[in-house]
This record gives C-alpha cells, structure tokens and sequence, in this order.
C-alpha cells in the first residue's frame, strides 16, 4: 500500500460498511459516522498497523477528528 | 524485562472446570442485528460461561482439581504447595488458598499462596510455583488458575459483557530432575495501573452509597463504583506494542525461534488482538489455537483452556514445545517456552 491520503481514505473507508463507506472522504469527521464506536476505533487502529506500523493512541484519536487529521497524525508518527 | 530459566520443573496434568450455564453473543439485547454480527465476528467470541452466583472460581479450581487428582493417581498428602490465581476470591480476606487447602483434603503441611493476578496470571503462577518447587525441591505442587470475571461486570456494560466468561483450571506439577528447563519473559507496566481496574470496593477507596449509583458513559455502557473498568484502547495499544517483542526477546534469550516451536498458545483476548499478534510474529494460524468462539476470555484461566480444548489426544495433551503468553491487568506481560511431554489431561467438566 502507497502512503498517498486517497489510499489512507480507501483503508478508512474499507473498515466500514458498504452504506456508510460512501459517505467517507477526506474531509470527513469519522465522529459523526454512524457506525464510530469504541470497536470500531480498534479495527480502526488494528488497521493502519498493519498497514503503516503506526499503533496510535487514545491522544492520538482524540486529537483527531478528520481523515485527513488522522493521515497526519500516522505520517507524523511513522516518520 | 525479567528473563530466567527453571530448571527441574515438570508438567504433569492439566484440566478445567466451566459453568454449565451457556450464553449466546448471538441473542444479546441492545445491540442492532448488522452491528452484532460486526460484532461477534471482530471479538471471535459466539459464546460464553456464565458463572450462577452459587459457584465461585475457587469452586470451579476445586472440581478441576479432584478430577486432575483422580486422574493422576497423585495421592494428596505428597502434595505440599498450593497457589491460587485470581481476581475473584471468595473473601476479601482471608486468601482463598487457605480455604482450598482444607476443601481439597490438603495436608496441613501443605504451603498455600494466593496472587491477585489476570490474564497474564497462569504465566506468573507458572513462573512462581517452578521457582519454588525447584528451589525447594518440593516434590508435588498444584496451580490453581481461574476467575468468575463476569461477576465484576456491570449487567449494564456493553462493552465487557460480550467478551468475558468464567472458568477455573488445575496444573499439577512435580520436581522432576530429567525435566527440560522452563524459560520465562516477565515484565510489568505499573504506570498502566488503572486501565483495567475495579475502582471501589478496596482499601483505596472503600464502598459507600455513591458506590451503588450507576454512571452513565453512553453507548450503552452504565456502571455501578465497584465494576470493572476498562480503557479498552490502552489496553488494545499495549497488547499491539509489547507482546510480540516479549516474545521475540524470549525465543532470543532461549536460543530459540519460531519454527522451533510447535504452538503459541496466547491469552484469548478477542480476535482482533490475536490475529495482528499472529501476523507480527509471522507465524502460521494453525500453530496458534484459539478457544474464544466457544467460551470467550476467561481471564488467566484462557491458556490451559485453550490448550484443552484444542491440543488433547488421547488423554494427553500433544508432545510439543509451546509458547505461552498472558497479558492484561497491571498491565502484565508474561512469556513462557513450555515443553509438553506425557501431561495428562481431564475430559471438560461443567459445573
């Protein structure tokens, strides 16, 4: 997988189901999705470490709200 | 992290008591059909042992236990150290040990010690019982490990009640001079204290009428001051972080690597934590038995379940050299490489 923020957005929105995925974009406040849940928080984390090596925590979900936020936060964690 | 190795230690028997009473993740209420099955299908866990409030763990140990016993042909009064591993004892205090000693018809003479430990707690027991047993060159001793854990949670909980379940186990295990030596990789994380806590009830903080008031923290999670209490996340991020290097730095120490070894038997925390472990360590899922879909976490009693009910034939477990590894409250880390040699085993007993 390429570090690019459209592939962070398709691992996102992957983890979702195929009625909320369409909704998810950059820009999109993961929070306000349906489906956010402390589970899906955990696939969410379980994900980008497998994908990027980047385990984040509760700061680091708090801290963002956004795709594009969260992108940020891995890029800035993985470098 | 604390690496050693015991020398002289054998496992003899191994065996497991759980609740009769079966509840189905597939019928919980307050959960909508899609977000049940995303549910069940990320933890693993279909269903669960549900202690009545009539059985303690020590009762679920105790039935273990006799059967182990019986089956070893191991007459009691050769029997001269007891630990018993849980979080829930009978009574605050005195030590369930004690208790067990007298019910089992242990003799007096027989040393009892109880440890407040969890998921991470078979592998400590494991580790404290070798140690001495080996040091003392104490013949016969018994590993008591198990939790009625679902009595600690709020019925209100949403978030725990679909993972835990209750079970007790038994380990005999004797000094035995030609036995291989048992290596260790043991840590604890003290500042993580309270992710998983029961905050009220202790000396700490003792129970008062704000205890027996419910708190609300949505998502359908309310609980009374005495549950138990978990910041899932934290306790995710330390099981991602840091039981793969345990592992890695004891296969290392040991001389040892994962082709060497025949299973890798891990707490059952959920799926989710299984399956990214598994990948870490780069190893196949069929080395890595999972007991989660039919009786859930059963907190430290999870890896001799596991083994149980996954790698028995004949009345024994299979000849192999296993990985064990317990993690959770503490938070705690334990690791240990484990040759199974000849260790009997028991049919699953349910109370």
């Amino acid at each position: 997988m390429n570090n690019s923020i459209d592939s962070f957005v398709d691992l996102i929105r992957s983890q979702f189901s195929e009625r909320e995925r369409n909704e998810i974009h950059e820009h999109t406040n993961m929070k306000l999705l349906k489906e956010w849940s402390s589970l899906q928080t955990m696939i969410v984390v379980s994900e980008i470490d497998k994908e990027f090596g980047v385990v984040l925590d509760f700061q680091d979900l708090k801290s963002a709200d956004t795709v594009a936020q969260l992108y940020n936060i891995v890029l800035s964690k993985k470098s | 992290m604390a690496f050693f190795s015991i020398e002289n230690i054998q496992l003899n028997g191994i065996s497991a008591a759980v609740p009769k009473n079966l509840v189905s993740n597939y019928t919980l209420p307050g959960f909508e059909k899609e977000e049940l099955e995303k549910l069940i299908k990320t933890i693993g866990i279909e269903h669960r042992r549900v202690a009545t409030e009539d059985i303690c763990a020590s009762d679920l140990c105790i039935a273990a236990a006799e059967k182990l016993l019986n089956e070893l042909k191991w007459d009691k009064s050769e029997i001269e150290v007891l630990f018993f591993v849980s979080q829930t004892p009978d009574y605050n205090l005195p030590g369930s040990s004690m208790h067990i000693q007298e019910r089992l018809g242990l003799p007096k003479s027989c040393i009892t010690f109880d440890i407040n430990q969890g998921c991470a707690g078979y592998v400590y027991g494991l580790s404290l019982i070798s140690a001495f047993l080996s040091s003392a060159k104490i013949s016969k001793g018994l590993l008591l490990v198990g939790d009625t854990i679902t009595r600690l949670i709020s019925p209100k909980d949403n978030s725990l009640i679909p993972i835990f379940s209750d079970c007790g186990t038994a380990t005999a295990v004797s000094y035995n001079t030609s036995a291989k030596k048992i290596s260790f990789n043991i840590s604890t994380e003290g500042k993580d204290y309270d992710a998983i806590i029961v905050p009220e009830g202790g000396a700490r903080k003792p129970m008062d009428k704000v205890s027996y008031e419910d708190e609300n923290f949505g998502n359908n999670v309310t609980r009374k001051g005495f549950h138990l209490n978990m910041k899932g996340l934290d306790v995710f991020n330390f099981s991602l972080k840091k039981v793969v290097p345990n592992v890695e730095e004891l296969l290392n120490r040991a001389n040892q690597n994962s082709e060497n070894i025949d299973f890798f038997i891990f707490h059952q925390a959920n799926m989710l934590i299984l399956d990214s472990i598994e990948k870490k360590l780069n190893i196949d899922s069929s080395k890595v038995p999972s007991s989660l879909k039919d009786f859930g976490n059963t907190s430290g009693a999870t890896i001799p379940l596991t083994i149980l009910t996954n790698l028995v034939k004949e009345g024994k477990v299979i000849n192999s050299k296993m990985v064990l590894s317990g993690f959770g409250v503490g938070l705690s880390l334990a690791s240990a490489i484990v040759d199974f040699n000849d260790v009997i085993t028991t049919e699953l007993i349910e109370l």
